[in-house]
């Protein structure tokens, strides 16, 4: 909990973000989300109890985390979060959406009527051909109203895509805006500006599977369509439902939704150019991975501490997976990622190819829907040309008029499968690829969540050994000194021992120290001669010598001090070691704190994004699976329609 | 032919329906020949002459023939009956020969229908479906050996074609405005027969891609329900079952394919055919009528030319004039001369002229005739093949309802 306290009071300095005081804003979404999509939980490790917890169940486990966090950093905000929606809640919505539309026989009931027009026409179509045209579009318009609804049901969004066209910024570019409104605000946006916006996403939240916007022009169709391709209208409309979605999917996360810069965009009052250029977006860390993970801008004094690990250094997964050995509630986390993110990997592997497919589907039924046009029109050709056929024309006008019926109605098929399949299937490839980044960075923070922790059992297990040794000598040194005053021997292994010990303790002035240190030692032996003590003296020196060599020896495979084993160093060496060894855990422990907090973070946020993914694929999934049915339903009633009065006609002749 | 008036009524009394199926592969016998594909033909008439063999008129007559056999009667009946449009036979295919697929399902099914549509075309035909060769063909057992004799004796027909060559870049000066119209009504008709024709073969094709395109989507989509089996039963179930939908879809496409392959397309191919005929029809009618036109030029040509001899005005002119009168040839007597030369070759050309009328005139006749009785024919085959095709669309996208819908009821 200190932690947090001390993000709190760094973050004051910082007048823009008012709104975004609190660094754990975002963090209580998450878990407010986390508890919508399981609710249900009792009991479970908080943050101080971080390293516990054995029965420790992920999602779950947030319940308890919210209600602490939420007191301080919430408060009003709270109702919110019964109302947000989580990716899931809406699309929840869709569902029962279209699942109030499936008993009821609205399209069939719709289509009959509009094929009924068209039957009333059609008495009029063949006596004079020219209505044909009308009559198609009228076919047209109203099959559109029938399966708007179906693809419509996903509008009931808060965010809408009112208008596009030509618009110039104060800058006097041109340019295609889009009109976004947003609680009865309307803000023009530019592609760029949806594009920069999505980028800055992906920056805030690294943990967060951020939702995809359309991709750029590709050069080819600069090339194949030179003037169109920027205005085409096509290329507009599609643009237009899929920054529709992404503002909603983006809304529907509520780390997203609440997050300044996401605001902004919303907000008709702010220019994006000031908003680029100005905090946070100004202070955004080169390096995510050295900033709160959910928090990037909030920087803390430890962060920048933190190793970096890149693809080329990072830990292996083994390493790490040993790392996270002495963590059981980790090893489960990661369990559960391991299993998340093959089910994720699967979802891709099957995707990519299915949307590819899905291309050429489209591509062949327009090819084919241009020969039911042609096809068609040779029909009515065929049908006015020979006036012979006079009984026959109009049987074979209305053939015409099913293929041109089958026509219209597979064009308005192609456009809605384009718009429910193929944009649905691209933004999920798209989103499973952002997955990805997410989980490289977890992976990445996981890394350095090794390193720090290498490092800490290192500097202990040093710091250890040190202060073993020192244990080891004290206790030798106390034994020795109390044996001393019985036996004459063992005092003269002291009195060397000491002697010894004082060479090595000043190396570089042996004379003075050894002159120092006799005093009392002729006082405590009395039995000690001069010679003895240059014989002494002698091997000492020799003994030094011996360390000296031995240390490089030593030295030529490791440059530091604190490489060597404790024998190796001198008492003041092995001080100094210890107290910076000492220091460096402190350091490392508070490291280790933040890193182990980053962890925390990071797992809950990802995993809570990740899990929200699937939810959200699924939804989609059951959603393309409801809509295609009903078009493909719709698109047969139409041409079952128009053949069955084909052969009404045929029959009559 | 000059009978051919009465006929007509005659026909109408006997019904005669006649059913090709069943294609059969044949190996050739005595090791002579190679494979080949026999096709059953069924009769069903009530004309007695049919069945003197048998004797009730409600037997059904059946006998196999091959290709061949279709083409010699084709031949025949091109060769006795030249005033009227015979129906065509499908193509040769000699490709099909080399490719080694002469035997395929598709080819043989295709070349079944085709001959169907020969043989419904011929007893449609007034006068084609009382000649005798074709109740030969239907009925007799004998058929091969009459077959044999017939091929020896049947006249090449390669001097028409040179015929036709040559006064290929001729036209008809006076061409009567029916004929106009016919002409540029069939070549219409043709223009457009020809490209659905076409269209209908891109429109199969891109129907295997997209029967194609669903199977593969399909076990894209079993994929997908599997991995998601363990986490969401109901949507796996979804999967599952839309999977099942894109599956039976390609059935369906792949059915409605192979009547579109095998059946629509020949009858369209045929129509294009049958049009053809009748155009050659056309084109021969125009020979006749170029034929006499031409004689009537050079009659008019001749009296022209006796008329300025008589005149006194030279026939040829001033150098030939001169050159025959150094040549010491007597100018009057020579003029003379030409002028009983000329009279004889006109009175004969009047007899020629004559002639040439009545059978051009006969010739228009028979095809006003024939090409009316080609339209009743087409009027009825559009109509049945579209009849057919609206059937097989309907049954295509009942099938294809009754499926979704079922998918869309066990959607959970």
């Amino acid at each position: 909990m200190s932690q947090i306290n001390i993000f709190d009071s760094d973050t004051g300095s910082d007048p823009e973000e008012e709104e975004n005081n609190n660094p754990f804003a975002g963090t209580d979404h998450m878990f407010a989300s986390g508890v919508a999509a399981a609710p249900a939980s009792s009991g479970g490790a908080g943050f101080d109890a971080l390293g516990g917890g054995p029965g420790y169940e992920y999602p779950e486990e947030h319940s308890t985390t919210q209600t602490t966090q939420n007191k301080e950093s919430l408060g009003g905000n709270d109702d919110d979060n019964t109302t947000t929606n989580s990716l899931a809640v809406p699309l929840l919505e869709d569902g029962d959406n279209t699942s109030s539309l499936t008993p009821s026989p609205v399209p069939s009931s719709q289509s009959s009527s509009d094929t009924d027009t068209t039957a009333a026409a059609a008495p009029t179509a063949t006596s004079n051909y020219e209505p044909y045209e009308n009559l198609s579009l009228s076919v047209a318009l109203a099959q559109q109203q029938t399966q708007d609804s179906i693809i419509q049901d996903q509008r009931d969004w808060e965010i809408k895509i009112t208008d596009s066209g030509d618009f110039s910024d104060q800058w006097g570019k041109k340019a295609v805006g889009y009109v976004i409104d947003y609680n009865n605000k309307e803000v023009i946006r530019r592609y760029s500006e949806f594009s920069s916006l999505h980028s800055l996403l992906i920056k805030f939240f690294p943990t967060i599977v951020v939702p995809p916007i359309p991709s750029k022009h590709s050069l080819m169709k600069y090339f194949l369509n030179p003037i169109n391709a920027q205005h085409d209208t096509k290329v507009i409309e599609k643009r237009k439902r899929k920054f529709a979605s992404f503002l909603n999917n983006c809304n529907s996360i509520p780390e997203i939704k609440s997050h300044i810069i996401f605001q902004k965009f919303l907000d008709p009052e702010c220019a994006w150019k000031d908003v680029i250029n100005h905090p946070p977006v100004t202070i955004l860390p080169e390096n995510n991975l050295l900033a709160p993970p959910l928090n990037q801008t909030k920087p803390s004094p430890l962060h920048p501490l933190l190793p970096t690990p890149n693809p080329t250094n990072s830990p292996s997964s083994s390493q790490i997976s040993a790392a996270l050995k002495d963590n059981e509630e980790l090893q489960s986390v990661a369990k559960k990622f391991t299993a998340i993110e093959g089910n994720l990997s699967h979802y891709l592997a099957i995707m990519q190819p299915m949307l590819n497919k899905i291309k050429h589907n489209k591509f062949h039924m327009s090819a084919m829907s241009a020969q039911l046009a042609e096809l068609g029109a040779f029909y009515n050709a065929l049908s006015i040309g020979n006036i012979p056929f006079s009984k026959l024309s109009s049987g074979i006008e209305k053939v015409g008029h099913a293929f041109d019926v089958k026509y219209v109605s597979m064009e308005i098929f192609i456009e809605n499968f384009q718009n429910l399949i193929e944009e649905n299937v691209d933004e999920l490839v798209k989103l499973l690829i952002d997955a990805r980044r997410v989980i490289v960075f977890k992976n990445m923070k996981l890394g350095q969540y090794q390193i720090v922790k290498a490092t800490l059992d290192k500097r202990n297990a040093r710091l250890k050994e040190l202060r073993e040794f020192e244990d080891k000598l004290n206790r030798l040194d106390v034994a020795l000194n109390r044996d001393a005053a019985g036996s004459a021997t063992v005092a003269s292994i002291v009195n060397r021992m000491h002697s010894e010990e004082s060479v090595n303790k000043k190396p570089q002035n042996p004379e003075n120290n050894n002159v120092a240190e006799t005093e009392p030692q002729t006082s405590a032996t009395q039995a000690a001669t001069e010679q003895e003590r240059i014989k002494m003296e002698q091997k000492h020196l020799q003994l030094q010598y011996q360390l000296q060599k031995k240390r490089k020896n030593i030295n030529k495979y490791a440059a530091k001090l604190d490489s060597l084993e404790p024998e190796f160093l001198t008492k003041a060496e092995r001080e100094v070691e210890c107290n910076r060894t000492a220091k460096e855990i402190e350091k490392l422990n508070e490291c280790f704190k933040v890193i182990s907090r980053d962890i925390h973070d990071v797992n809950l946020s990802t995993m809570v994004s990740l899990t929200n993914l699937i939810a959200f694929i699924h939804k989609r999934l059951d959603f393309m699976t409801h809509g295609i049915v009903k078009l493909t339903i719709n698109h047969i009633h139409e041409c079952l329609k128009a053949w069955k009065e084909a052969k009404e006609v045929l029959q009559n002749i | 032919m000059t009978d051919t008036p009465a006929k007509p009524a005659q026909t109408q009394r006997f019904s005669l329906v006649i059913t090709v199926s069943d294609p059969q592969k044949r190996v050739g016998e005595g090791g002579t020949s190679a494979s080949y594909v026999t096709y059953q033909i069924s009769t069903k008439t009530n004309n007695p002459d049919y069945h003197s063999e048998s004797g009730s008129t409600q037997d059904i007559i059946v006998v196999h023939r091959r290709y061949s056999d279709l083409l010699l009667l084709h031949d025949v009946l091109a060769n006795d009956y030249p005033t009227c449009i015979i129906p065509p036979l499908p193509d040769k295919k000699v490709f099909q020969y080399f490719a080694g697929d002469r035997f395929s399902q598709r080819f043989t099914q295709k070349r079944c229908h085709s001959l169907q549509n020969f043989l419904r075309r011929v007893s449609l035909h007034p006068t084609l479906s009382q000649s005798s060769i074709l109740k030969v063909f239907l009925t007799s057992g004998d058929w091969d050996t009459y077959k044999k004799s017939l091929q020896d004796s049947l006249p090449s027909n390669k001097e028409d074609v040179t015929d036709a060559l040559m006064n290929a870049f001729k036209t008809v000066h006076i061409q009567n405005d029916e004929f106009i119209e016919i002409k540029e009504r069939s070549d219409k008709l043709d223009h457009t027969v020809s490209k659905l024709d076409k269209i209908f073969h891109k429109v199969v094709k891109k129907n295997d891609a997209i029967s194609e395109d669903y199977v593969k989507l399909a076990t894209a989509l079993d994929d997908l329900s599997e991995l998601v089996s363990g986490e969401d039963n109901n949507l796996a179930k979804n999967l599952k079952t839309f999977q099942e939908g894109a599956v039976q879809q390609s059935y369906f496409i792949n059915d409605l394919n192979k009547y579109m392959d095998y059946d629509y397309l020949v009858d369209l191919k045929d129509l294009e055919h049958y049009i053809e005929s009748m155009r050659q029809l056309i084109r021969l009618k125009d020979q006749k009528q170029i034929d006499y036109e031409e004689l009537n030029e050079y009659l008019t040509k001749s009296i022209k030319d006796k008329d300025d001899l008589i005149a006194g005005y030279g026939g040829g002119n001033f150098f030939s004039n001169k050159l025959e009168e150094f040549a010491g040839i007597n100018q009057e007597a020579a003029r003379r001369d030409k002028i009983t030369k000329l009279e004889t070759r006109i009175t004969s050309l009047h007899g020629e002229l004559d002639k040439a009328k009545k059978v051009a005139d006969g010739f228009e006749m028979e095809t006003l005739k024939e090409i009316t009785q080609f339209e009743t024919v087409k009027t009825q085959e559009l109509k049945s093949t579209l009849g057919e095709l609206a059937d097989q669309h309907i049954e295509y996208y009942e099938k294809m309802l009754q499926t979704w819908v079922k998918v869309d009821e066990s959607l959970v």
